[in-house]
């Protein structure tokens, strides 16, 4: 039996013992999650997919992350916005001219106008849809504690009812519980954190596995060594978390511990041999540093047995109550470059359209500001990045940035958002390969919105495995993660016979010393006997070898009364 | 002699008039070694074998609780400060260096060698509940002030919450932390409110939490059994309004900030603070016309009173000190001494520390709730009780970039001021305002199916074991003349370790409070006595490999690290 299956029955009886102390609808989900995780099956799910979350605490002020752009929208936003407007002539302006970045985002525009960013607009917590109206007359229904950092951190995390008392699972790890079925690997749980726990990736049958962006893969000083010290130890200390016990926090230490050391070691052995990546990334860059270390861990899932990759990791900072212009631009600067050296190491390891990357932040911030600052608000703007996104727009539709207007919850700008997190997340679970069925599971309230899938993703097919889907592919049956193309045309050069379309081959121009790659020889003649070095090509005469053409007939007389002149000839006409 | 049964003593105490057989209570149990180890575990920074003596000898444990009320604080760590960085550069910034490990040298001083070790340990729980971090950009410089925020902490453990609750919120480094120094009253004209962010927390972290509780902790439901929230977010606006109008001593309002003074209390400006009428908890309304100090007593009261904050803020300390799931009579007890310390008075702290230690529930939770009683250990706990119980040697600071002519503890490659990044937690170096572990965490696996919390679990993962773990071995194992770390002094126990019951009996008492379990101490028994290992060229290098090994399994043991 698979072990899974084991651990999911045993898991079963557990619960039908009743010896789980949760309120019962949290029971209810989680009984609707174990069988619908009996009925689906994700062991044959194929090909390889990695997830990676970017947390962005504090509440991201994404209303200057991306700002409307054309005169009459720009305008209306800086006199809400006032001193702390981005001024027009600084923003990034993308495709269509509607929109542009903050200064510090030059590399996601790149990356937007390419194809492979997208916005997700103004998304934020909501159990069900939710209007001004409603709002107004006390009848909405509204997640609870709404300006909070650690309940709405804990609902975007979780995507469930924040209770008091006891904690939750992430939609992070209900994903990895499932997910789990498509590694082969039983000792290492799908989800990686590169940044310390997180109720994101906290499954009921996994728990994220932490791996230091420094330091690598943890080990055990004293307790590894070869010699007969060190491996005593070990075995005491093996032996000493074996004893059973009856204490919970004491049972649950010990095993905690022994799954913990059993995993530190299959794990860094892989880690430790993965090559080294080439893309450069700014190591100052904490951010950027944690998704390097992601990278790796992606460039050895085939060593370590897995198909489905889930990772964490975050940066803070982006509680702007104050100085908000400074430390908003710094913050910004760092989300730029390290979103940018990690697609590019994406794309360095054949995985960019395998590796969907995506922001989230637990509010977004007012519109009006307090002075320096802005305060916490709700619906927000988030990227999400991948050679699967259908990038270069606007998934959903901006607010309309009016105060105590009809998208605003109240009078200051704090928007009510039009995309819910539960539709955000299972549009990436669902891209993950999770089933349709289980999304309901994993996001109790998605039933409550029509939309399930925003459409911002797609499975791109990459028959050569290049990392650039055959759609893209300027070779898609010959493998050129480049994509060099010296003449431009519809073929790349790994499978264009005459890369630049100077009328002689590839292959005759290797042969004769000629480059492949410019046609600025197509004219020249080095050996100076009158015929370029397109007629030699035609003819098939040397071209460093002068001919000569006694009977003037243009035509080198090597060539003269050989089958295929006069061809040779007529081609020269007509080109 | 003990009680043979609560129910023979009324209020919670065992007193021996109310009992039907003469019995002690907790507060004569020093004649026993292992339940004053347990006490001390609990009420300081871990148990040495002098400080075991010390309340052995003593009439009871409350005659050591007065003991430690009467005592002086340790060094002020905003003194240690400012001897070695006299010139203070413009944003606050020692003029040595920013990021100054020197408050931290200083606390791990006085937590292992202080005698105020009650107060140093209920001052390092409020700094869990009362958070500020350096965390934040824009404290990470303020070395004087978070010296000065944490000294304000241990000025005020023994005192009453009232105060505690108004030093917290005057301090620069929590205005600076939670924005609300030099917050302004609304500018409706340019769009501008009073930032929220104190009125937030200080409602939701810091007094009452969100959701109104009885008084033994549990959650009051409505009609339909939901929670009720005990504010809303026209409140949250409201009191925001209140937190308006205060400064920087000692500079005006328009003065650049980086001249404040981050150590003394924030002092108000009338003109820009909101002088409405304002709607605070349970109905209470705020006259209009107020200076901003009467709108900030009248607050401060208002909050103070409401009946949330005995149970929020004891349940807390429970969890800090004794056990992460107390049960709802333990909690109720303590919030009673809260909300009237016997004479009237409501928020004396003293009285809420006695309550808390003196409960039977502390004191026989060990017997009374064999599986579930206690609470995992905090890797700073960990580390102070190995350097206090084996004599952790302090190092020349100049030797490694620090200052020269002092002496500091080393911890391996951790710097101790980034000690959380390491092991999870570090003194003022929360990760948020929520601290480095929420109150209701709850692991999934047995501890989450029986219903259990476990707060300080949230922070184990595979860097933190691995780190304090390593942390602790690499003291350990060190040579004792090694400078890159503190190594131990484990001469007392390298004279007892050829007779195995004797070495294991002394650790059993001096690192498990006496419980150490049978199985362990067998499998210790059987390390000692393996041959098939070199253990040193000398006798006395035999000795010390062999103590090492079994301090060292033992601070590994689950059974220690989870304290009952």
């Amino acid at each position: 039996m698979n072990p899974h299956d084991k651990q999911r029955r045993s898991f079963l009886k557990k619960m039908a013992l009743g010896s789980f102390g949760m309120g019962a609808l949290a029971m209810q989900g989680r009984l609707n999650l174990i069988q619908a995780a009996l009925a689906a099956n994700y062991t044959a799910l194929p090909g390889h997919k990695s997830l990676v979350c970017v947390f962005l605490y504090g509440g991201n002020d994404a209303f200057n992350m991306f700002v409307p752009y054309s005169s009459a929208a720009y305008n209306n936003y800086a006199s809400i916005r006032k001193n702390l407007a981005i001024p027009r002539a600084s923003l990034l302006p993308v495709t269509g001219n509607q929109h542009g970045f903050h200064p510090s985002m030059a590399k996601s525009r790149v990356r937007y106008n390419q194809g492979n960013m997208a916005l997700i607009s103004n998304v934020g917590t909501l159990y069900q849809p939710v209007t001004r109206a409603q709002i107004l007359n006390d009848s909405a229904v509204l997640p609870p504690d709404l300006f909070s950092h650690s309940h709405q951190q804990e609902i975007w995390q979780t995507g469930l009812s924040p209770s008091t008392g006891v904690s939750h699972s992430g939609w992070g790890g209900r994903m990895a519980d499932l997910l789990m079925d498509a590694n082969s690997n039983t000792q290492l749980p799908p989800t990686f954190t590169l940044n310390g726990s997180n109720l994101w990736q906290m499954g009921d049958l996994t728990e994220p596995l932490a791996v230091s962006p420094w330091d690598g893969v943890s080990n055990f000083d004293y307790y590894h060594e070869q010699w007969s010290s060190a491996q005593a130890r070990r075995a005491s200390w093996g032996q000493v978390l074996a004893l059973s016990r009856n204490h919970v926090l004491a049972s649950q230490l010990a095993s905690t511990t022994t799954d913990i050391r059993n995993r530190l070691d299959a794990l860094r052995g892989a880690y430790d041999s993965s090559p080294t990546l080439q893309t450069p990334y700014d190591t100052e860059n904490n951010l950027a540093k944690q998704l390097h270390a992601v990278a790796k861990l992606i460039s050895i899932r085939q060593t370590l047995g897995m198909k489905r990759q889930i990772f964490f990791v975050a940066m803070g900072g982006f509680d702007t109550h104050g100085d908000q212009l400074n430390t908003h631009a710094s913050q910004l600067g760092k989300l730029d470059s390290a979103l940018d050296s990690f697609y590019r190491m994406t794309q360095e390891l054949g995985v960019a359209n395998t590796v969907t990357t995506f922001t989230a932040s637990e509010f977004g911030r007012s519109l009006t500001i307090n002075g320096d600052g802005t305060d916490h608000a709700w619906g927000s703007h988030a990227l999400v990045m991948g050679g699967a996104v259908a990038g270069g727009q606007i998934i959903g539709q901006l607010p309309q940035y009016v105060l105590g207007g009809p998208d605003d919850a109240n009078d200051d700008g704090r928007f009510i958002p039009k995309i819910a997190t539960d539709q955000y997340g299972a549009t990436l679970a669902k891209w993950m390969g999770i089933d349709d069925t289980d999304l309901n599971e994993i996001f109790p309230h998605l039933q409550n919105f029509t939309t399930r899938d925003l459409g911002f993703l797609s499975n791109v097919i990459d028959s050569d495995g290049d990392g650039i889907g055959d759609q893209a592919d300027n070779c898609p049956a010959t493998p050129n993660p480049g994509q060099a193309n010296a003449d431009g045309d519809a073929r790349g050069d790994a499978c264009d016979p005459d890369d630049d379309n100077d009328g002689m081959s590839d292959a005759w121009e290797n042969a004769h010393g000629l480059n492949p790659r410019s046609a600025a020889d197509r004219n020249q003649d080095p050996d100076s006997d009158g015929f370029s070095n397109y007629q030699e090509s035609r003819f098939g005469s040397d071209p460093h070898v002068r001919d000569t053409d006694s009977n003037h007939n243009g035509v080198p007389d090597s060539v003269d009364g050989r089958r295929g002149a006069m061809s040779a000839i007529i081609d020269l006409l007509l080109n | 002699m003990r009680c043979l049964s609560r129910y023979f003593c009324v209020l919670g105490l065992c007193l021996s008039w109310a009992c039907f057989i003469p019995c002690s209570h907790a507060a004569d149990a020093t004649d026993s070694a292992p339940e004053s180890a347990r006490f001390l575990t609990q009420a300081t920074f871990g148990p040495t074998s002098a400080s075991i003596a010390h309340l052995q000898s003593l009439p009871s444990f409350n005659a050591w609780l007065d003991e430690q009320f009467a005592m002086p604080a340790s060094p002020s760590q905003e003194a240690y400060v400012r001897a070695r960085c006299p010139d203070v550069e413009d944003d606050g910034a020692c003029g040595q260096d920013t990021w100054v490990p020197s408050r931290h040298d200083q606390w791990w001083s006085n937590i292992i060698e202080g005698q105020d070790q009650l107060r140093q340990r209920v001052a390092f729980a409020l700094s869990q509940i009362f958070v500020v971090s350096g965390k934040a950009p824009a404290l990470s410089n303020t070395q004087f002030g978070l010296a000065s925020y944490y000294d304000m902490l241990v000025q005020q453990a023994f005192g009453n919450y009232r105060t505690l609750l108004e030093k917290v919120t005057l301090h620069p480094v929590m205005g600076i932390y939670l924005s609300m120094v030099r917050n302004q009253k609304a500018d409706p004209a340019n769009n501008i409110r009073p930032d929220e962010n104190y009125a937030r927390e200080v409602l939701q972290l810091f007094s009452i939490g969100l959701h109104e509780l009885n008084l033994d902790g549990s959650l009051k439901l409505d009609g339909s059994g939901q929670p009720i929230p005990t504010y809303d977010q026209n409140t949250i606006k409201e009191f925001a309004r209140v937190f308006t109008g205060w400064n920087y001593a000692g500079i005006n309002w328009d003065d650049w900030y980086g001249d404040a003074d981050r150590t003394q209390p924030m002092t108000a400006v009338q003109q820009y603070h909101d002088t409405g009428e304002k709607h605070l908890l349970g109905g209470a309304i705020l006259p209009a016309g107020n200076t901003a100090e009467q709108d900030m007593s009248a607050a401060l009261d208002n909050i103070f009173n409401h009946p949330n904050v005995g149970p929020f803020i004891s349940k807390q300390l429970i969890q800090r000190l004794v056990t992460s799931n107390p049960t709802p009579a333990y909690v109720a007890r303590v919030a009673s001494v809260f909300n009237n310390n016997g004479s009237g008075v409501r928020g004396d702290l003293k009285a809420v520390v006695r309550a808390i230690l003196l409960d039977q529930e502390a004191r026989s939770g060990p017997a009374a709730l064999p599986n579930t009683f206690g609470k995992l250990r905090e890797p700073l706990l960990r580390i102070s009780h190995l350097y206090r119980a084996f004599h952790a040697q302090k190092r020349d600071g100049g030797e490694w970039n620090e200052y020269p002519g002092t002496w500091v503890y080393r911890f391996s490659g951790i710097s101790t001021y980034h000690m959380e990044g390491a092991t999870g937690e570090g003194m003022l170096r929360s990760p948020s305002v929520f601290n480095f572990y929420l109150p209701d965490h709850s692991p999934s696996g047995e501890i989450r199916r029986a219903g259990l919390v476990a707060p300080e679990f949230q922070i184990v993962n595979e860097n933190t074991v691995a780190a304090v773990i390593n942390a602790m071995n690499n003291s350990i194992y060190a040579d004792p003349d090694a400078s890159w770390t503190s190594p131990l002094d484990l001469s007392a126990e390298q004279a007892m370790v050829d007779s195995p019951d004797t070495i294991l009996d002394h650790l059993n008492l001096l690192v498990f409070n006496g419980q150490m379990p049978a199985g362990l101490r067998q499998i210790l028994r059987d390390h000692l006595l393996n041959t098939n290992r070199w253990w040193g060229d000398t006798p006395e290098e035999e000795r010390r490999n062999k103590t090492r090994d079994l301090i060292s399994l033992s601070f590994m043991s689950p059974d220690y690290q989870i304290q009952q």
